[in-house]
């Protein structure tokens, strides 16, 4: 029984076995979205080569090609497919770049809750005692802020003691660091629970036995067995993470204009907005949403599928 | 009569947090306008803010308390009409999405949170504002409308054009919390359904509305409280891009146009009443949570809760 739960949460061998494959080609929701999410993150790899302008590029801008509709509106120009911003930005280029921005802010940012939470969630677990008592508080502690108020406040204080131009030299690391930090609970929470339920199990008896160094058997033997509920965790965090720094970005605290994300798009858009100008700020929208909803729609499948309830079924 | 304790811990460790926000407070009041902070010490502001002294702005030269509690009213009746939106539609939508999950309606509603969860609340507003301000003009897309004032307090509830002027505000803030709650709802409710005393009260012949209301809703309170704790900084910090999307004028465009002119002075004055709100609200809730779980009764001794620690 143990053995065949040990196998079940091991999501490696059960990519191997290729259960989650056969799942995701079973669920039609899931794999479209899978698929968009795929395209989307590819784009954003190649957006440098395939992007036709650059749009950080002062250069490539003319403030006479400004406001021009995207293809299918009257007045359109060519070379705009999706029209252009209120500097003569092309605003496909700029969605292209935006989304990679978006993304980059959402990767890092989860890797950095994820260790953080992870190592955390494993010390307080497995030690137990004051180690787990102080984790544990400071992890109730953080959750009574929200993660998006507290990178507010973080942030505006920031920007307004280092003035807006600096600010914007170092926005990107400042987002992934403070969205990094200020999330860590719920990996923590979430590993602490299954880390109690794993450490009195026969294969930790038998690894301490053998010698092992706490941090050897931490990493090697109980994270295996309780990653699935972390990688949802950690897949939901990526939805959640663009989100807030798509709000933080409206605020003018997130990615500098210059070089902005799809929320930074969206609050450059909306001034034109109230004149008509509906797709400088819709259009960044409508790319944000597909992006998010691909990534909830995924994280939801993935928690399907790796609940060990859900083992034994075959699709 | 052992309350007194759980009192005086209470006030305790209210008055530590709230002189470490001080100090903070001090601390960025350093850091933005060095010159204001080099004008006092330590002692003397802290001083100050125990006699409710908040300093004066740099910009508006006016005392800081007044400007906040000047706007404070517009943001406390969006925040307000945000959590009546939520709390109405988030109960009988999850009560029904619980209990006939299976229908089409019930369906489209729970697909419609998923799109809820994903939608930035700024799209929805943009796409609001664009709508039914700017295309069929029906609604305003910024400001407060016609105030009455209520004694000292300047009320938009009593108008029509301030009932205009709240509905996307409100609904836009609404519609991003909404989903949680009533995920939250519905997924406590399908598992109280299948409890043995929800069982045996089926079997005993009493009423389905009798059973959703009293074990259902009941059972439900509990972590909707939790919820709306958690939730409560995340309603800030919307009602924060509410008001600069609308230009609400309350507290949180305060806060942000101080942030851009680089007035320390106002900012920090900010920090410290925040910090206060978040712990009134704390302890509502701690209250709520007695009211409603003998259990956890702040009133009375502290009992272990089973089920709480054990894994």
């Amino acid at each position: 029984m143990n053995a065949a739960k040990y196998h079940g949460h091991h999501v490696w061998r059960r990519f191997r076995r290729q259960q989650l494959w056969r799942q995701l080609k079973a669920n039609k929701t899931a794999f479209v979205s899978a698929l968009i999410l795929l395209t989307l993150g590819l784009l954003a790899l190649l957006t440098p080569w395939i992007s036709p302008f650059d749009p950080t590029d002062m250069q490539q801008q003319n403030i006479m090609d400004a406001e021009l509709p995207p293809f299918w509106q009257l007045g359109n120009d060519s070379r705009f497919l999706l029209g252009t911003d209120g500097l003569g930005r092309d605003l496909l280029s700029s969605i292209l770049y935006g989304l990679k921005n978006s993304l980059w802010v959402g990767f890092w940012a989860v890797i950095l809750q994820f260790i953080l939470g992870t190592s955390l969630g494993l010390c307080a677990g497995y030690f137990g005692g004051w180690a787990d008592r102080l984790i544990m508080s400071l992890a109730d502690f953080q959750l009574t802020f929200s993660s998006l108020m507290l990178a507010i406040l973080v942030l505006a204080i920031t920007r307004a003691a280092m003035g807006a131009h600096d600010y914007h030299i170092w926005s990107p690391w400042l987002l992934v660091l403070v969205l990094g930090l200020a999330d860590w609970p719920q990996y923590a929470r979430t590993l602490r629970a299954s880390v109690l339920a794993e450490k009195h199990k026969d294969y930790i008896a038998a690894a301490q036995v053998l010698g092992y160094q706490s941090r050897h058997i931490m990493v090697f033997h109980i994270l295996p067995n309780t990653l699935s509920p972390l990688l949802v965790i950690a897949t939901w965090q990526i939805a959640h993470v663009i989100l807030a720094e798509a709000a933080l970005s409206f605020l003018n605290i997130g990615m500098p204009y210059a070089n902005p994300s799809l929320g930074g798009l969206m609050g450059a858009g909306f001034e034109y907005m109230l004149s008509g100008v509906w797709w400088i700020a819709l259009l960044p929208g409508l790319a944000l949403l597909i992006l998010l909803l691909s990534i909830n729609l995924v994280a939801d499948w993935l928690r399907d599928a790796l609940d060990p309830k859900n083992l034994g079924q075959r699709p | 009569m052992n309350y007194l304790p759980q009192l005086t811990q209470r006030l305790l460790t209210g008055s530590i947090t709230i002189m470490l926000a001080a100090c903070v407070s001090y601390w960025i009041l350093s850091l933005i306008s060095p010159n204001h902070a080099a004008a006092i010490s330590l002692d003397q502001y802290l001083n100050q803010l125990l006699h409710g002294d908040f300093g004066q702005s740099q910009f508006y030269h006016l005392p800081n308390l007044d400007l906040i509690l000047e706007k404070l009213p517009a943001t406390f009746e969006l925040v307000i009409i945000t959590s009546l939106i939520v709390a109405l539609l988030a109960l009988p939508l999850g009560l029904y999405t619980a209990i006939e999950p299976q229908q089409r309606v019930a369906r489209a509603v729970m697909a419609f949170s998923l799109l809820g969860i994903s939608l930035p609340m700024f799209l929805t507003g943009t796409l609001m504002v664009y709508l039914f301000a700017v295309q069929l003009n029906w609604l305003p897309a910024f400001g407060r409308g016609e105030i009455v004032w209520l004694g000292s307090w300047p009320s938009g509830l009593f108008t029509v054009s301030g009932w205009q002027h709240i509905v996307m505000p409100a609904t836009a803030v609404s519609l991003t919390l909404l989903p949680l709650f009533l995920r939250l709802i519905r997924a406590e409710l399908i598992q109280v359904m299948h409890s043995n005393p929800v069982r045996l009260a089926q079997a005993m012949g009493i009423t389905p509305w009798r059973i959703w209301l009293r074990y259902g809703l009941r059972n439900a309170t509990l972590p909707m409280i939790t919820m709306a704790s958690l939730q409560f900084g995340t309603l800030m910090a919307y009602t924060m891009v509410a008001e600069t999307l609308f230009q609400w004028p309350g507290v949180g465009s305060l806060f942000m146009q101080g942030i851009i002119r680089g007035d320390g002075p106002l900012i920090a004055a900010y920090l410290v009443l925040v910090s206060i709100m978040f712990l009134l609200f704390n302890s509502l809730t701690d209250l709520a949570y007695g009211l409603f779980n003998p259990h956890l009764a702040p009133w009375r001794q502290h009992t272990p809760f089973i089920g709480q620690d054990t894994p």
